[in-house]
């Protein structure tokens, strides 16, 4: 690591999963836009871990070496569509719908395993944003996108905690409202 | 309007990177639809798993400990032959750097030099510094040990980007852009149609307990 690297065209080449694949190749290739994919629907890193844990543990079980390597990416998804199906009906019981369905977040990853598999949903959400008040895409943005307490998103936007958390809840059954049955 | 205090606890839970599923199943319905709602905002900022998670998970799958992981005399016979290809050019830096989304370049072709921007011992793990060197500016940080420089220039529309040590974040002022520690973009800028590239590494080294950055 002594001198100055030269731009590598390397770096842009994918290397082939091993024939047949092994599931060490298939997890250092998927951990990642699995993990991604999961994050992009829970929004924390506990659940996040938790869900992708559970992905490869299944897959350890019932990887079929038979498979090609894009039939592979699309498995992995469905099992971690599944997982996650799982969670939200065993957590959030009040029958809130389940993305199962979801094609665009299917579509993208089979194909293509290392692109951003959140770009669906950060589509979505752009949508959403767009469509509220001002002062709610304010303070969603604050709160979620950016991390700030109640006491941090009223500074910033000169209102009392009460007014902030007020519009915070407002905000969020209006953004739920509109990403509708997407979600 | 109720007070809303059982998801409250939810919400604060969600931002502080932990499982609200406690207090999700307390919620009623519609309050579980906002909490979905804000798992989903919260969700499309990205976020990359960490090392150390894929190390515990690996190990969990992979139990029996082996001297030379497939992964790396995978990538080892990869380097062999690549670098008959490339005359071995940058190899080591390839093969022992994180698999990369985009085509990464680094930021100074061959024609920098090294330049010293900051003591080893000033920066431990888990900090990070800016540094201006030369043309460049950049961040250094300190994960695990192992020294990384990355451009400090947005790839938007070039704004000096500020670290959020919150959100572990580089964090454009203008348009909010928002890239992860490893460099790739995690946010924004809202509206933006496209997804911007990561930010470019920037060749780091130590010599005699500094930090040196190839620059020009």
């Amino acid at each position: 690591m002594g001198e100055a690297a030269e731009p590598t065209a390397l770096a842009t080449w994918r290397a082939p999963l091993s024939d047949p694949p092994d599931l060490e190749d298939v997890f250092s290739r998927f951990v990642d836009p699995v993990y991604r994919f999961l994050y992009s629907h829970v929004g924390n890193r506990e659940d996040a871990e938790d869900l992708t844990s559970e992905v490869f543990l299944k897959a350890a079980k019932q990887l079929d070496s038979a498979r090609s390597e894009a039939s592979i990416a699309k498995w992995l998804f469905t099992v971690a569509r599944t997982v996650l199906a799982d969670h939200w009906r065993k957590y959030y019981r009040s029958g809130v719908r389940v993305p199962l369905e979801d094609e665009r977040v299917g579509a993208a990853p089979a194909s293509e395993p290392d692109v951003t598999t959140s770009d669906s949903n950060a589509r979505l959400v752009d949508e959403v944003l767009a469509g509220l008040p001002e002062r709610y895409r304010t303070v969603l943005e604050l709160r979620f996108l950016r991390g700030y307490s109640i006491a941090e998103t009223a500074r910033a936007m000169g209102i009392t905690p009460e007014n902030a958390k007020v519009i915070q809840h407002r905000a969020l059954g209006k953004a739920a409202a509109l990403s509708g049955g997407r979600l | 309007m109720s007070d809303h205090e059982q998801l409250d606890r939810a919400l604060d839970e969600l931002i502080a990177g932990r499982s609200p599923r406690a207090q999700a199943e307390g919620l009623d319905s519609e309050e579980q639809r906002m909490l979905r709602a804000a798992q989903l905002l919260r969700g499309s900022r990205g976020e990359e798993p960490d090392d150390e998670f894929i190390e515990s998970l690996h190990a969990r799958l992979f139990p029996t400990p082996t001297k030379v992981s497939r992964r790396t005399a995978f990538l080892g016979a990869l380097g062999g032959l690549a670098a008959g290809i490339l005359g071995g050019v940058g190899l080591q830096r390839w093969v022992a750097s994180e698999k990369p989304a985009y085509p990464h370049t680094a930021l100074v072709g061959k024609n920098g030099r090294w330049v010293a921007v900051a003591d080893l011992a000033a920066l431990p793990h888990g900090t990070v510094k800016a540094f201006k060197a030369g043309h460049i500016q950049g961040f250094l940080f300190n994960r695990h040990g192992q020294i990384r420089g990355l451009s400090r220039i947005c790839t938007h529309m070039g704004c000096r980007l500020d670290f959020e040590e919150k959100e572990q974040a580089f964090v454009c002022p203008c348009h909010g852009a928002e890239f992860a520690m490893s460099g790739r973009l995690r946010y924004g800028p809202r509206g933006y149609p496209l997804p911007l590239p990561p930010l470019p590494p920037v060749e780091t080294r130590t010599r005699d307990g500094k930090i040196e950055v190839w620059t020009v």
